[in-house]
């Protein structure tokens, strides 16, 4: 129950003050467009071959700007010291943890779904024939990288190399969700039926579970001093 | 400030016994074999210049550090097995403000009340505001506020649970002397109400007043620990000035 | 510490591994059958000696790690620590064996440098966690805040080496591989595993030897810490 409250309050904490600056949305939105513009000029992005890799390209937007966005969010708690005010509440750590989690799954999903249709502009995608579907894998792959890019962004906060600790740390770690993610939206973007992506999802799933457990029983750790 | 309200009970703050605590980072010791026992409703002052160890005395006190050796009890209790609802009687005010610069006065009281379980949130924050002297400012930002303010504020953020343990550290610092002599005033009341305070400084011409016990610390020991009495004054600020040399 | 008692148990590590290591490259080299099908590539076949008792060693040593890893967050004694660490590194050093050898046989065997099969894909990402581990540990000084953040990446990192072997292996189902014909270890001839048996013990020897050594290194760094703590004044 306390954890409940905690975690809650902390994100709600986390949408008014977002709301208020925008900076992770636009931090996420912004370079996640650059990173779209960019590899548009890699191949013709048109052709039928950059569709075949759009599933690819889209996650990886959605992961290079995710690690600008997972630095800036928790920029937020070690301004002020606010983390060891956190710490002096009475309850279990990794309360503020599922709390950052929801936020930043929030904030991504949010910056992904704008991103999405640039995407499916400057690929010629066809994104909107299976909605619901893309939802899922949108939500399943983005708290996968939440689960471990939270975790990570306040382990690198304790290092002098905290931009470059955060990538070293996520990228080998989140491999399965990003194969898992990019396979599952390239069956979804090539009209193949979805039932082909049954093991995808479930690798998703499994890996937002353990991780977002395992993280929230370890998150006491990392902010311990 | 005006103090907290009359009606306010008498708590039974935790009694402090502080066994050869000590605190190192790697080859730095912070705190050097402390011995130490702080009754309920002691008003203590801790002396030292920085980097004496004051700021990690307080921090351990505030179970935001765990010790490296020796021991610290509430009530007889090791830290290390107190239950997290422990934190509830403890009210800590650190360097920083621990406030949130994009959220309002309000906002911020509103969201540490949430999470102290406050219940209900409203009225406990509206009370906390008059108290401080900060009702006429509650929608302004915590960024366009002046430090006096945030200190304000941040000690109305440590006093929404109404801890009975407070633990204030260099509170005065960046202070006006009118702020400051209302804060010590607030300090007083708390203290009649029969709370623990403790509050460290490094000069304590602005902090001795109120306080019933003096402790110096220097180097992380433990060096001067003794009753505060106005003869002290010019004692403490000779210690204090030969450490500094 | 006593130091000369540390060398013994150097020694009894170190004598042993010698002994099997020049017995079973002998064996491996110069004695065991060439399997039929890459009887052209002969010499390089044997590459694999190295190749798969390196892999073997290095997810032990990896296992190691997540062991100390969850000890130093139960028992918050530093000398788990120092094992995650001396573990880590003996890893990696492994993990590169894999990873420079797989080429130097694919070459030959199948005409390309790398392939990205499930096993040499998560060796690959394997190294870069334990890199990512050892340049997190590089960049916290202190040493208590350094054991907790490491011990924690740690163990999210071993938790993850089975998810990342699955993704890979899916993945590859889903595009078949080019020219490889058979796993690397399809069809040995019962007389090679005898072969890579003893450079496993031989090695493994090694690896206890690197470990016992880098472990002492940490633990003499420690006492210097302490001591230049006591001696302060």
């Amino acid at each position: 129950m306390t954890t409940w409250r905690v975690s809650t309050t902390i994100f709600r904490k986390d949408l008014l003050a977002e709301r208020r600056t925008k900076e992770v949305f636009t931090a996420i939105l912004l370079f996640g467009f650059t990173v779209a513009v960019a590899f548009t000029f890699a191949f013709e992005p048109t052709a039928e071959e950059a569709r075949a890799i759009a599933g690819g390209l889209l996650w990886l937007a959605f992961l290079f700007s995710a690690v600008l966005g997972l630095n800036r969010a928790f920029a937020r708690e070690t301004a002020n010291d606010c983390l060891r005010g956190l710490r002096l509440v009475p309850a279990d750590p990794g309360a503020i943890y599922l709390g950052k989690l929801l936020s930043n799954v929030l904030f991504m999903v949010a910056a992904e779904l704008v991103l999405l249709p640039i995407f499916g502009v400057f690929f010629n995608l066809n994104l909107w024939a299976r909605p619901g579907w893309l939802l899922l894998i949108l939500l399943l792959g983005t708290w996968g990288l939440a689960s471990l890019g939270t975790i990570f962004s306040a382990v690198s906060a304790n290092t002098r190399m905290q931009e470059l600790m955060l990538p070293l740390l996520l990228l080998p770690l989140t491999v399965p969700v990003l194969i898992a993610a990019i396979e599952s939206t390239a069956i979804l973007l090539s009209g193949r039926p979805i039932s082909e992506a049954g093991l995808w999802f479930r690798l998703l799933a499994g890996f937002d579970i353990i991780f977002t457990v395992l993280c929230w029983l370890l998150f006491g750790y990392v902010i311990e001093e | 400030m005006a103090g907290p309200a009359a009606s306010a009970p008498l708590t039974t703050s935790p009694r402090l016994v502080l066994r050869r605590l000590t605190k190192y980072y790697d080859r730095f010791v912070a705190l050097d074999r402390l011995d130490l026992t702080i009754e309920p409703g002691e008003f203590v002052v801790v002396l030292g210049r920085n980097g004496a160890g004051k700021t990690t005395l307080l921090r351990t006190l505030a179970l935001l550090l765990s010790p490296s050796e020796g021991e610290l009890l509430f009530d007889a209790q090791p830290s290390r097995t107190l239950d997290v609802s422990f934190r509830g009687r403890i009210g800590f005010v650190g360097h920083e403000t621990f406030l949130y610069d994009e959220l309002t006065v309000e906002e911020n009281l509103n969201f540490y009340a949430s999470l102290y379980g406050i219940e209900p949130t409203r009225p406990r924050v509206a009370e906390v505001l008059t108290e401080m002297g900060l009702d006429n400012r509650t929608t302004s930002l915590v960024r366009s506020l002046s430090r006096g303010l945030k200190q304000r504020l941040a000690l109305a953020r440590a006093w929404l649970h109404k801890p009975d343990l407070l633990l204030l550290d260099e509170p005065a610092t960046g202070l006006d002397t009118p702020t400051r002599a209302r804060m010590h005033r607030w300090l007083a009341a708390c203290h009649q109400t029969g709370r623990t305070v403790l509050v460290s400084s490094h000069d304590l011409a602005e902090s001795l007043q109120p306080a019933t016990r003096i402790l110096l610390l220097e180097k992380g020991r433990l060096v001067f620990d003794g009753p505060n009495a106005p003869e002290r004054v010019q004692e403490m600020q000779a210690r204090l000035e030969a450490a500094a040399g | 510490m006593n130091n000369s008692a540390s060398d013994r148990f150097s020694l009894a590590l170190g004598v042993p591994s010698l002994l099997i290591l020049i017995g079973a490259f002998y064996y491996s080299f110069l004695v065991a059958p060439i399997e039929s099908s890459m009887a052209m590539v002969e010499p390089v076949q044997r590459i694999f000696y190295i190749h798969l008792p390196s892999a073997f060693i290095s997810f032990l040593s990896f296992f190691v790690v997540f062991i100390a890893s969850l000890g130093y967050l139960i028992t918050r004694r530093v000398a788990w620590d120092w094992v995650a660490v001396s573990a880590a590194e003996v890893g990696v050093v492994f993990c590169s064996a894999v990873l420079i050898t797989g080429p130097l046989w694919a070459k030959p065997v199948w005409g390309i440098w790398w392939t990205w099969d499930a096993r040499l894909t998560t060796t690959l990402i394997l190294f870069l966690i334990y890199v990512g581990y050892l340049m997190l540990r590089l960049y916290i000084p202190e040493a208590q805040r350094r054991a907790l953040l490491a011990s924690v990446v740690g163990i999210l990192g071993f938790v993850d080496v089975p998810i990342v072997y699955m993704a890979n292996r899916l993945w590859r189902t889903q595009h078949p591989q080019p020219v490889i014909a058979g796993g690397e270890e399809s069809g040995l001839d019962p007389r090679m595993w005898w072969g890579v048996l003893g450079v496993f013990v031989g090695l493994a020897l090694f690896a206890g030897l690197l470990m016992r050594q880098r472990y002492r290194l940490e633990s003499m760094r420690s006492e210097l810490i302490e001591l230049e703590r006591s001696a302060r004044d």
